[in-house]
């Protein structure tokens, strides 16, 4: 008895060590602390030359190296790519996506934030990481008159802060005419918004200023020493207009409606201004070089606006293209087409833009600068509009964008070249912790290859088993009378569609391809 | 009265000085006025001298065999020899005039804010602008003499907000430039139909129905926006005089305290010491020690600024002019009466379709009506009855002020500014008069005058050279000047 | 004034230079993938009096000032479902308009033909719209060139065009309580119009050896009916690629064993290829959808391409009308490639292959000597979105002009 027990303590023991090997030996494997080195075919970093068989180090959701042939610790967890491209990920500028929905119906709502409406489940963060997009700044869309303020995030986790990069990334404000208004009463109402603002603020000083003259001649009166001053607020800053004695009134004591444009007018925050026609952007540069936030503007800029360059050149904002690239105009007067393609507008007088991704999930940042490079762009200046540059405008140029020491470990791996058609994304990490894997995307392989995700409804196995219990094989000529008759074999196959009755875009009812535009607004 | 600038410019004085030699003007023999930078700089603005066989300073002064000087946008020099200076150009031409102003205008508006019915007062038309298409009609306006034009938006509403004048280049994108004057006035607009849209109804037995659009307006509606009207310059009025009236109680609120606390400052020693005491009293005695209290008038409250009443308030101090559309003769009776307690008020009517039964006071009070010259077929405006091509020739023979306008609803229609005008004349209106309403009169009722309207030394140089006098048939336009810039040149 | 034939031998080597004639248009490039099996290293081309008459190595040394070199170049492309035809080409009095014929009401002026053009579609198949079950005859036509029939044409009544699926039913309704107006009648589901074209068959094959059973359009459905113009359906779900492909084979059991069938717009091809192989059916595929949804509810997988050309199906790409950046025929043998298509198989499915597929591979589809002189001139490699079509030669005319 007792060799049996000794033995199967053995047994257990040995069994246990086994286990624990085992668990450590999965744990490495599921590592989630940030700690990985990559490998790749090639490596491109956006900072200079692409490294042929390049090593990615990354600590702690840093990258610490990268380069050939460099030292790492003996115990790292190592992805090797030999055949692929690792890649910084793409920058998307500005998106109004992954939200609830992009405006409130009010026309000035500073106050409003971004994080209490970004949706983390959605499938707009699920498509960015297949497109290879590893940051995005989520801001309000164009359909108000003053929104509220965004955020820069990773397209990857549960809840808004874990996915949050840098938080109160920008305000928006929108020159085109929201709906219901027009250009004449939208003009009006961001004159009002800022003019309404001032306006409260000389009330606010005012009514301390009258508050401690009252007290002052109060304490005359009653024969005491008037209370000491307790300023706690802070004089108004920026290079515009100003408030005179504004530091009479605490920071806490204004608005919290009001706080937010108060800040834009000091300069204190970066400003997206929506743009649609040429004619927003003169509004659209009087109102910030009224108003003081010039130097913190980003245009956002419709196609047509490329009129309207010139201008912009002069006011040296960065600019974010949206829309079609390419802008076609018929002459009223001789019925010709003129095509213009809009980025090279803005290259070729050498102002900074940063390009948008598009409305469906396809025309994604990588499908944006292909296209660029196609109507002649360099692919440095397209690759940049898609990376540095809107890394850049966000100031976070030493964080993403690019794979160097000190960045972010955000790496995505391409089966081929980035911006080719026939290339796809095989895996991302944000920050050293893998977030994507190609293989295990039920989603990709249905879109790819129509197949159903195992244990689903329509799935192959689930067909199998009810064509099991078909009726037995008939005559020919009967089986093919009964061809529409047949049993519900096509059923579960067309479930998946819900019902979307595409019948606008997809039937062939369109006759162009939607880009036609007079010369002339006005319909002649 | 809006002050209105004759100041010359001190480039112009530059530019002349510039000259040698000069014939009769007054300015021979002076001391140099400028740097010789300046000097240069004006060396290299684009000059030209026009040789004129017929200068039309103004309707009704025509001066023989005159040369005018160009330069830098402006009229620098109108004297009988001008030598040609280096790098100029020289034209010459039977006929030189003032260039023609549409006072009733789309032409650039956005068809948004055009028929925007729910346009505010303080709505500006200068925010509106769309100056980046329709470049060829504002082509086609040159050619035809046109160059400058107040512009409206919401036509379809009772109001149109702030009227401009712009200057019709098309080389001009920047609204900042092409506007002369972003709030030249308050359009406004009594008893128009209103076009709902044509469209096809079920009616009430099943049968389709077709609507034209075309509804006339209620008759008691009708009334009611005269009212409106009156009672809107009357609130603006008020609120103006709220202005005033808080103005003045702010600052004897503000010299009482200034002697109360003066006062309050003397005394001071004394309460002190009575409080001392009281404090002193309370504490012996146990009670709570109680402060006097201190009462004192309240300070006035602002009124709450109201952009809308303000327009309305500059309206009805007569600061711009306001230009209201209306046809019937009832309502400009109505309106005519309604705006007598308006001292300061400045009137302008559009369309004035019946205004020749008011013809007598619209005279007497020097009310300025701009006329249509249109042939109608619209049914919209069919129901006016004597809205014809005569309408101006007869307004003007009964001595009311007149101005010819292109409607200011359809973009294309100011090109077609002369023509009708030349229409107008045929039917009875003095061709110089008709010349007046499209050059001096527009200009000066809508505060131009300083810088356009006449060929006269230091204003604009929106000129027509022609070979023959303005407004008369056979008679060609050879070159345009917009704003000093040569915009149209058929001939070499 | 036509210039010899040189020799043109498969791959590498083997190909001599040729002197630059002096009065035709010659185009130069890196590569010219000739959709006949050969791609020519730094070649040239030469067309004369529209046609091409030779293609070959360029001559060594300098390119002279002015002449045309690009990086690549391939034959004009062909869209069989080019959809820039509207209302107007459709009779929508009756369902079955198999007498009309979609090249009188075609209106040549317009601008989508020369957007087409510019964005490298050199032909198209014009079909009726497909509002009615049977539509009427379809044209093959180039989208330049004088505007003609008689200079246009390559091809008149090239095949019967219908539909299957939901669309010819869309407009119609049935009568509640009275019927309000024209478009209160059948059909107004799928089945109904299964049972249109059913009956059109049947009525065409009896009033075949009967002439009091004839109707209007009994003898273009008999040519289809006999195999002398394809029958070419739009199916854009799987239900409905049957439907059609049973068709076919019931009307075989009745004898009618030449008709031909081509699928437009088949997005759901790909979940049953036996029935297209085993009834040698060709497929038109519609454009990319980025999410797979298209009409009707069809799922379009991103390998159908790749699938169906594995399988031996014959497949052509089409546009629907759309040549923006991104969107046109070239675009969308880039996505086709992405979805696993060869480069060789797209080359094919935009030019040669469609050609094939609606019989007017004499003229059109590959650049081959005696063939129609349609080039697309690009600035990279084609099929890449970042390369995209910077000229056009149309039968030996440069319409659009790289340089």
């Amino acid at each position: 008895m007792k060799n049996q027990t000794l033995r199967t303590l053995a047994q257990i023991a040995v069994a246990t060590s086994l286990a624990t090997a085992s668990i450590a030996a999965t744990a490495a494997q599921t590592n989630t602390d940030g700690n990985v080195v990559v490998k790749a075919g090639k490596v491109i970093t956006l900072t200079g030359e692409t490294i042929e068989n390049g090593t990615i180090v990354i600590e702690g959701g840093r990258v610490t190296a990268v380069g050939k042939d460099i030292k790492y610790p003996w115990d790292a967890e190592v992805k090797e790519f030999p055949n692929a491209v690792a890649f910084p990920g793409f920058v998307e500028g500005l998106s109004n996506n992954g939200m609830d929905r992009a405006n409130e119906n009010i026309d000035v709502a500073a106050f409003l934030n971004v994080k209490d409406s970004i949706d983390p489940v959605s499938f707009y963060f699920e498509d960015a990481l297949r497109a290879g997009i590893t940051t995005i700044n989520v801001q309000q869309g164009k359909d108000c008159v003053v929104g509220g303020r965004g955020y820069v995030v990773r397209p990857h986790g549960l809840t808004v802060e874990r996915m949050t990069l840098r938080p109160d990334s920008g305000i928006v404000i929108s020159a085109v005419p929201k709906r219901g208004k027009t250009r004449a009463t939208q003009a009006l109402a961001l004159r009002q918004a800022f003019g309404g603002l001032r306006m409260y603020l000389e009330e606010l000083v005012q009514e301390k200023k009258d508050g401690k003259d009252y007290a002052t001649r109060e304490a005359l009166y009653q024969g005491r020493e008037p209370d000491k001053d307790s300023v706690k607020g802070r004089p108004m800053g920026g290079n515009s207009w100003k408030v005179e004695n504004l530091q009479m009134v605490p920071r806490w004591e204004i608005d919290e409606k009001q706080l937010p444009m108060l800040e834009v007018v000091e300069g204190k925050v970066p400003v997206y201004l929506y743009c649609d026609e040429p004619a927003d952007v003169h509004t659209a540069l009087k109102l910030a070089n009224d108003n003081g936030f010039a130097k913190r503007t980003v245009l956002v800029l419709g196609p047509e606006c490329w009129k309207a360059a010139d201008l912009i050149a002069k006011s040296a904002m960065p600019v974010i293209l949206t829309g079609s690239m390419k802008w076609t105009e018929r002459d009223p007067v001789t019925g010709e087409e003129t095509e213009t393609f809009v980025p090279g507008v803005y290259a070729e007088k050498g102002i900074v833009f940063a390009l948008q991704s598009g409305n469906s999930s396809a025309e994604s940042l990588w499908y944006q600068a292909a296209l660029c490079i196609g109507q002649g762009m360099s692919r440095e200046a397209a690759m940049a509009a898609v990376t540095t540059i809107p890394a850049k405008i966000m100031g976070l140029e030493k964080r993403i964008g690019t794979i160097a020491p000190g960045s972010d470990g955000n790496v995505v791996i391409f089966s081929g070249d980035p911006l080719s058609v026939t290339s796809h994304v095989v895996k991302v990490f944000l920050d050293g912790n893998e977030v994507y894997d190609r293989a295990t995307d039920t989603r990709m392989k249905h879109l790819s290859t129509g197949a159903q995700p195992a244990n689903t409804a329509s799935s192959a196995e689930l067909i199998e088993e009810v064509h099991k219990h078909d009726d037995p094989v008939v005559e020919e000529e009967e089986k093919i009378d009964a061809g529409e008759n047949k049993k519900d074999k096509d059923k579960g196959e067309h479930e998946e569609g819900d019902g979307h009755d595409h019948d606008d875009d997809k039937d062939g009812h369109h006759e162009g391809d939607g880009h036609d535009h007079d010369g002339d607004k006005q319909g002649n | 009265m809006r002050p209105q600038a004759t100041i010359l410019a001190l480039a112009s004085l530059a530019c002349v000085t510039h000259l040698p030699t000069l014939g009769w003007a007054s300015l021979a023999g002076t001391t140099p006025l400028v740097t010789e930078d300046e000097d240069q700089a004006c060396a290299e603005l684009p000059t030209y001298v026009l040789r004129a066989e017929k200068l039309v300073v103004r309707p009704g002064k025509v001066l023989e065999n005159v040369s005018v000087l160009v330069r830098g946008g402006e009229i620098v020099l109108i004297s009988p020899e001008i030598p040609l200076p280096e790098g100029a150009t020289e034209i010459k031409g039977k006929v030189v005039c003032a260039s023609f102003m549409d006072p009733w205008s789309a032409l650039g508006v956005d068809s948004n804010v055009l028929n925007d019915k729910s346009l505010n007062e303080e709505a500006r038309v200068s925010d509106a602008l769309n100056l980046y298409s329709g470049d060829f009609l504002r082509q086609q306006a040159l050619e035809a003499g046109v160059t400058t034009a107040r512009l409206q938006g919401g036509y379809r509403g009772s109001t149109g907000g702030l009227g401009a004048v712009v200057r019709l280049d098309p080389e001009l994108d920047d609204p900042s430039t092409a506007v002369l004057l972003s709030d030249a006035n308050l359009g406004m607009s009594v008893g128009l139909t209103v076009d709902s849209g044509a469209r096809l109804v079920r009616g009430a037995d099943g049968s389709l129905q077709f609507l034209s659009g075309d509804e006339p307006v209620d008759v008691f509606d009708r009334v009611s926006a005269i009212d409106k009207l009156i009672s809107k310059l009357e609130s603006g009025a008020a609120y103006r005089q709220a202005e005033l009236e808080y103005a003045h109680k702010l600052d004897e609120w503000n010299k009482e305290i200034a002697e109360q606390t003066k006062k309050l400052e003397g005394d001071y020693k004394k309460a002190k010491k009575s409080r001392d005491k009281d404090v002193k009293e309370a504490e012996e005695k146990g009670k709570e020690f109680k402060e006097k209290k201190y009462k004192e008038s309240r300070k006035p409250k602002q009124p709450k600024q109201d952009d809308g009443k303000a327009a309305l308030a500059s309206v009805a101090e007569g600061e711009i002019p306001l230009v209201v559309e209306v046809h019937r003769s009832s309502e400009i009776r109505n309106l005519l009466e309604r705006t007598k307690s308006f001292g300061r008020l400045r009137l302008v009517i559009a369309g004035g379709s019946e205004a020749l039964s008011s013809a007598k006071e619209l005279a007497e009070r020097e009310i300025p009506v701009i006329v249509w010259p249109a042939l109608r077929g619209n049914s919209a405006q069919d129901e006016f009855a004597s809205d014809d091509l005569s309408l101006a020739g007869v307004l003007a023979a009964r001595g009311v002020p007149i101005l010819l306008g292109t409607g200011g609803r359809g973009e294309d229609a100011t090109r077609d500014l002369p023509l009708l005008a030349q229409m107008a004349i045929g039917h009875g209106l003095d061709p110089e008069v008709a010349l007046r309403a499209l050059t001096v009169d527009a200009a000066r009722t809508f505060d131009m005058a300083g810088s356009i309207g006449t060929v006269e030394l230091g204003k604009d140089a929106d000129l027509l050279v022609l070979d023959g006098m303005p407004l008369m048939p056979g008679t060609n336009i050879e070159h345009v000047f917009c704003g000093g810039r040569l915009a149209v040149s058929n001939k070499n | 004034m036509l210039f010899t034939v040189l020799s043109l031998a498969l791959g590498s080597g083997g190909l001599a230079a040729m002197p630059v004639p002096a009065e035709a248009t010659t185009v130069f490039a890196d590569r010219i993938y000739t959709a006949a099996g050969d791609v020519i290293e730094n070649g040239m081309v030469v067309i004369t009096d529209g046609k091409i008459s030779a293609i070959g190595v360029a001559p060594n040394g300098e390119r002279k000032e002015g002449e045309l070199h690009v990086a690549a170049i391939t034959p004009g492309m062909v869209d069989l479902s080019s959809r820039n035809t509207n209302m107007q080409t459709v009779e929508e009095t009756t369902e079955v308009s198999a007498q009309y014929h979609v090249a009188d009401s075609l209106d040549l002026f317009d601008r989508s033909w020369g957007r087409q053009l510019k964005s490298g579609v050199t032909t198209v198949v014009a079909n009726p719209y497909d509002n009615n079950c049977i539509g009427g005859f379809s044209i093959a036509l180039k989208t330049g060139g004088e505007p003609s029939l008689e200079a246009r044409t390559v091809k008149a009544d090239v095949a019967l065009r219908g539909s299957f699926g939901s669309q010819p039913s869309g407009k119609n309704h049935p009568a509640r309580r009275r019927p309000t107006d024209f478009y209160s009648r059948r059909p107004t589901t799928r089945m109904g119009v299964e049972w249109v074209w059913r009956k059109s068959m049947y009525d065409a094959l009896y009033a075949e050896g009967n002439k009091d059973r004839a109707f209007d359009g009994v003898e273009q459905l008999l040519a289809a009916l006999n195999g002398e113009v394809p029958v070419f359906a739009q199916a854009w779900a799987t239900q409905d690629i049957r439907t059609a492909v049973f068709l076919k084979e019931e009307m075989a059991k009745e004898g009618k064993t030449k008709m031909r069938l081509i699928i437009d717009a088949g997005a759901e091809a790909w979940r049953e290829l036996d029935f297209l192989t085993r009834t040698g059916t060709a497929v038109v595929l519609p454009p990319f959808a980025s999410d797979g949804r298209t009409f009707d509810n069809a799922f379009y997988a991103r390998d159908c391409a790749a699938k169906l050309h594995g399988a031996g199906v014959p497949i052509a790409l089409s546009a629907h009308n759309d040549s923006s950046p991104g969107h046109s025929l070239g675009d969308q043998a880039a996505f086709a490639r992405s979805g696993g298509l060869s480069f060789d198989a797209a080359l094919e499915a935009v030019t040669i292959s469609p050609a094939r597929i609606m019989g007017i591979d004499r003229r059109v589809g590959s650049i081959e000597v005696g063939k129609d002189g349609d080039l697309v001139l690009w600035n990279g490699t084609p099929f890449e979105l970042t390369s995209s079509v910077v000229g056009v030669v149309l039968e030996g005319e440069l319409v659009v002009d790289p340089r």
